[in-house]
């Protein structure tokens, strides 16, 4: 403490001459670092990133991949301590099987192996944006999951026939696979792709990670119709849930991460189609000003008249039912942009309008700068940094809105995975006293806005100095 | 001016410390200042002198970061009693007493002075009230009347208006009118006339000198004007980085500069009688506080500096003559002979 | 003042009626119309339908004429009648499903702006004048937890806590004895037991938007120069930041009036849904859910109405408040 508030005066002026030579994007990276939450954030942020980049490689399993002797298990805990340091394994796992009539009946038996987690194990086959095939996971549980195959060939007929009594999917090909596969949109843009080379592949290898559940554990009709989806894995080489099962034993952990991508694109999708529209009408009117100005600002007005979530969903209700998960998740970001464009349009109107007449641009003008001068050296420095932090402060409420809607069921529909997907599950009271852990979403939803909303602070008081901080 | 006269402010080595993240400034750093009944006291300096923060200071109005660290302020009170005002917290009622009541503050820019959603006749009404036991009607022609006499035409009708339908000088006019309503004996002017256009600034400049002459009211007049100083003040201190380097009555400071920082400030001036030189700036920018220099604090700027001492000791300050005393190692010679023949 | 309330009232109806046509293109967006679904149930109660009796029912619904007076029979029915039609799903008129619901509505939104300005003034003053101190911390804390928490996920939680903890469900907004009793004071007062659970659902978001906006807007204004002006005339500092500061920062919470609706009215459906609140959100969702859009756009439009509604009070209320405004325009 005592070197600390020495040091700190000439730290302080060191600082300030810095500032005074520095570039105007160093000066806003140093002042961003004094903000310390906005840099947490940030760091917190990295992650999510990261997860979507690499949710196939960091969840032990696919979104559709059953443990049927798990079902509705309670997260588990991981443990580094057994009587003394240990290596980090989960207790013996303990089976729980769903009664087949009143749903929670559990049966429950333990196993004693000590699991332990085991690092970059092999484990269900996935593809990197379509670039590179990998079937290492970051951990996993047991022994090497080498993707032992038993009863693919016979378990595809029965599967099919699971699937058949559910309404949906007509998935001729009936590969537990491809199914998997569909649950998120990368998958699917991925397989159109190279659909055809996958498919040679999954018939040999993929469709070995998980084998068709057995008539004996077939989870209650009810949950499985809810579910096309017949993944199903077997587990006798262990499993571990770190934020327990649902219903039909998936892997909360492993769906979280993939909803996580999803959602997080789907935001950017939407940011960026509001972003769009935004840009080109705040733009018009800022720049035109006049009638034209009038003419959109009264527009503006009238979009934001009708309640905005309300608005979302009149708009996704019109979604026919038999539209693909790529079309609903295209459409989903269209609508998104499409309600959500007029906070940035007034922005960057109002951004505009203030930059036409400032001193520092009204200086140039008569220094005799031109107009693409004026334009890329005094106008887009500053607007760059001022819509960086408007884009910021705006992502939350597109993923906030897509929640909202997949979670009444207007927006994304299962098998696709996304946060309000998730949560949607959770929404009725009995099963949520069963498996509170199915709100284990939330806490990512609540962290990624908590963090834009703290690095969209830090960006603003970076790149406007001027502005008071609080 | 100075002698026989009633003496009202004595201020005493007041130091004031800001306490900030980026560590400690001391921006009044020791000063003294007496202010006589009816007498107008110039205070100039360049902005960061310290000189805003010294008359601040003595009505308790720093932000919270401020602390006064040292010194007394000697006030003599309406009642004949002396307190001092450095020892009174902020928050004291004896201080709202002090605020307005005995000492009176107008301040730089008459634009954002007054509360823009309340009619011009509010704050004079509530100056009135808070400091004299007046009705609201009494204190509402108690408002007419100073609006009246401070010069604003047509007072019933402006005293409903808001401050927006104003114009400077005119707010300006307003919030001494606001002083005045108290009745202070000291009127603290925060650089009164510097946003306002020339001819205006010479109208209030006139004024505060015919209501000092009609309610014998004393003034603190702040600027970093030396032109200002010579058309308004009486006595002249000299303020550089929180310091008081030089004191003196107007004609000693103006025709005499014993410091070399008034003389460049006085150089600083346009004259109409030297219109062919160019004007001498003052080389080089005043010091952050932050890393205030040792010694003498203007030896960074002064040619005359004097190596191996200027910036080794700060100068006492030294009677030239018995109004003038001036803070400068170049004055070192004369103090010895003084405190010789003193001996 | 006259001119200038006029001037609000004819942009007012003219944003209204521009709404009122998005939302009837809204209502006519899904693929299936009021024919199409009568038509639907006809065939399946066994009927048979030649091509030209097909036209001919068609032309009943009107749905041959153009797309402007199809929207203008609608909105004339709203505005003369304040009829909203038949609902598509079942033979209702919308009317009657709606109900009771646009009055719990508003009671639901003026409920939880009150709480929200009741406690967001007080504390973002107190948070502004307090800077630092321990409570300013912990309310902005606590604000930015609000802001970052939606609203259907904290019901959600709320529910989940009072069923695991406490044994029943905070769901509803009436004990079953009342549901559907007509309006009594007993029942009223079973209202307000119940309703206090989506008011501090709804509230907690908008407070926590508010209370940034008052802390920050009284730190502007706690700095300026008109409130050292008043301290150094002696104002009291009590009174002084009760007649200057926060006279100045509500007119933000005035402008911003409409607004707070419009969050509300934003949140309240699946809040609504989560809770089993019988209000206008609830119906919103489950009609198109239902592909009623005959349901929805008519709620969809009354929710318009109130906020074009509060938008029009704000602006009087802030021109009468800050005499600026009006010169604005």
């Amino acid at each position: 403490m005592a070197a600390d508030t020495l040091t700190k005066p000439p730290k302080a002026t060191l600082n300030a001459d810095k500032l005074a030579e520095a570039t105007q994007w160093k000066m806003v990276w140093t002042r961003f670092k004094r903000h310390r939450l906005a840099m947490v954030s940030a760091g917190i942020l990295s992650l999510y990133v990261l997860i979507v980049f690499f949710a196939d490689f960091v969840a032990p399993y696919g979104a559709t991949a059953r443990d049927t002797n798990y079902l509705k298990g309670p997260p588990e805990l991981v443990r580094i301590w057994d009587g003394g340091p240990a290596r980090p394994h989960i207790d013996s796992q303990i089976t729980i099987r769903g009664g087949v009539e009143d749903g929670f009946a559990y049966s429950v038996s333990g196993l004693d192996a000590n699991e332990q987690i085991r690092w970059f194990v092999h484990g269900k086959k996935w593809t990197f944006l379509g670039l590179f095939d990998s079937d290492f996971h970051l951990f996993g549980v047991g022994d090497e999951q080498v993707p032992v195959e038993r009863q693919a060939a016979p378990s595809v007929s029965s599967g099919s026939g699971t699937s058949s009594s559910s309404s949906g999917s007509g998935d001729a090909a009936g590969s537990g696979n491809s199914a998997a596969d569909s649950n998120d949109p990368f998958a699917s843009i991925e397989r159109d792709e190279n659909g055809r080379l996958k498919l040679g592949i999954g018939g040999a290898t993929t469709t070995t990670t998980e084998a068709v559940v057995p008539a004996a554990t077939t989870p209650p009709a009810d949950a499985s119709s809810a579910e096309p989806a017949i993944i199903e894995t077997e587990s006798a080489r262990g499993f571990i849930h770190l934020l327990g099962t649902d219903g039909l034993g998936r892997d909360q952990f492993s769906r979280i991460l993939v909803a996580t991508r999803t959602s997080l694109t789907i935001g950017l999708a939407g940011l960026f189609t509001a972003f769009v529209i935004g840009l080109v009408f705040g733009g018009v009117a800022g720049f035109f000003g006049g009638w034209i100005d009038y003419f959109i600002q009264r527009l503006i007005e009238v979009v934001r008249s009708i309640p905005t979530l309300p608005l979302v969903m009149g708009l996704a209700a019109a979604f026919p039912q038999d539209w693909s998960n790529q079309k609903v998740f295209f459409f989903t970001s269209v609508i998104l942009g499409l309600v959500g464009w007029t906070t940035l349009a007034r922005r960057i109107r109002s951004m505009l309008l203030t930059l036409h007449d400032a001193d520092f641009v009204v200086a140039a003008r008569l220094a005799g700068a031109g107009p693409f001068r004026i334009i890329t050296r005094h106008m887009l420095p500053t607007f760059f940094s001022y819509i960086v932090v408007t884009l910021a402060i705006e992502f939350p409420y597109m993923i906030l809105a897509e929640s909202v809607l997949s979670f009444v069921g207007l927006g994304l529909r299962a098998p696709t995975v996304s946060w309000g997907v998730l949560l949607q599950d959770a929404q009725k009271v009995e099963v949520l006293e069963q498996t509170p852990w199915l709100l284990a979403p939330a806490a990512f939803i609540v962290i990624v806005i908590l963090a834009f909303n703290f690095l969209g602070d830090g960006l603003r008081d970076a790149a406007d100095p001027y502005q008071e901080s609080s | 001016m100075s002698g026989s006269t009633e003496r009202i402010l004595k201020v005493r080595d007041l130091g004031v410390t800001f306490h900030t993240s980026d560590g400690d400034v001391r921006a009044v750093d020791g000063i003294d200042l007496n202010v006589d009944r009816g007498q107008i006291v110039g205070l100039v300096g360049e902005s960061g002198s310290g000189k805003s923060v010294c008359t601040r200071a003595l009505i308790k109005l720093l932000p919270s970061t401020a602390k006064i660290d040292s010194g007394t302020v000697m006030e003599l009170t309406t009642g004949g009693g002396v307190v001092d005002i450095a020892q009174i917290g902020r928050r004291d009622r004896r201080m709202n007493q002090i605020r307005g009541g005995e000492i009176a503050m107008i301040f730089q820019e008459p634009m954002s002075s007054l509360a823009p959603t309340y009619r011009v006749g509010n704050p004079i009404v509530e100056a009135a009230r808070l400091h004299r036991d007046l009705t609201k009607q009494e204190a509402r022609h108690v408002a007419l009347d100073l609006l009246e006499r401070v010069g604003i035409s047509e007072p019933s009708r402006r005293i409903d208006q808001y401050p927006f339908e104003l114009s400077g000088g005119m707010r300006q006019r307003v919030m001494i009118a606001v002083a005045l309503a108290s009745q202070p004996r000291l009127l603290i002017a925060d650089e009164p006339t510097t946003a306002l256009d020339v001819t205006i600034q010479a109208q209030i400049l006139d004024l505060l000198r015919e209501l000092r002459d009609e309610f014998e009211m004393s003034i603190i007049f702040i600027t970093h004007d030396l032109g200002v100083i010579s058309q308004i003040a009486d006595d002249v201190a000299v303020m550089y980085l929180g310091k008081i380097v030089e004191t003196g009555t107007v004609h000693d400071i103006i025709t005499d500069p014993e410091h070399p920082y008034t003389s460049k400030l006085l150089d600083a001036i346009p004259r109409l009688d030297r219109l062919n030189e160019r004007l001498s700036a003052i080389p080089g920018d005043i010091p952050s506080p932050l890393a205030r220099p040792p010694g003498c604090p203007f030896h960074t700027r002064c040619e005359q500096a004097i190596a191996g001492r200027c910036e080794v000791t700060m100068p006492d300050p030294i009677a030239v003559s018995a109004s003038h005393l001036v803070s400068c190692h170049l004055h070192d010679k004369e103090a010895e002979a003084a405190s010789a023949t003193a001996n | 003042m006259a001119r200038y309330t006029l001037r609000r009232l004819i942009g007012g109806v003219i944003t209204l009626t521009i709404v009122s046509v998005i939302i009837f293109w809204i209502i006519e967006l899904p693929a299936g119309d009021a024919a199409d679904i009568y038509l639907a149930k006809k065939f399946q109660g066994g009927s048979t339908l030649t091509l030209k009796e097909i036209a001919a029912v068609r032309e009943s619904f009107g749905l041959n004429n153009p797309f402007l007076v199809r929207w203008w029979d609608w909105i004339s029915g709203i505005i003369f009648h304040w009829n909203f039609g038949q609902s598509l799903v079942n033979e209702t008129p919308v009317n009657k499903l709606i109900g009771d619901r646009m009055l719990l509505t508003t009671i639901i939104i003026f409920a939880t702006l009150f709480l929200t300005y009741a406690l967001a003034i007080p504390i973002g003053v107190y948070s502004a004048v307090r800077r630092y101190s321990i409570t300013d911390y912990t309310f902005t804390g606590v604000g930015y937890i609000g802001l970052a928490l939606p609203n259907f996920l904290f019901a959600l939680i709320l529910l989940w806590v009072s069923v695991r903890y406490f044994g029943s469900s905070v769901g509803g907004l009436f004990s079953p004895e009342y549901k559907h009793s007509g309006w009594s004071f007993a029942k009223l007062f079973d209202l307000l037991r119940h309703m206090w659970v989506p008011v501090i659902v709804l509230g907690t978001a908008n407070l926590a938007f508010q209370l940034q906006t008052v802390r920050a807007m009284m730190l502007d204004e706690i700095n300026k120069l008109y409130v050292t002006a008043a301290r150094a005339r002696g104002v009291p500092e009590v009174r002084l930041i009760a007649k200057y500061p926060v006279r100045q920062a509500l007119n933000p919470i005035i402008s911003t009036f409409a607004f707070d609706i419009n969050r509300v009215l934003s949140d309240a459906p699946v809040v609504a849904l989560v809770l089993a609140l019988p209000e206008l959100g609830q119906l919103l969702i489950l009609s198109l859910l239902d592909q009623d859009t005959q349901v929805a756009g008519a709620i969809l439009f009354i929710m318009s109405l109130i906020y074009v509604l509060g938008n029009f009070v704000s602006d009087i209320v802030l021109a009468a408040v800050d005499p600026r405004v009006k010169l604005a325009g």
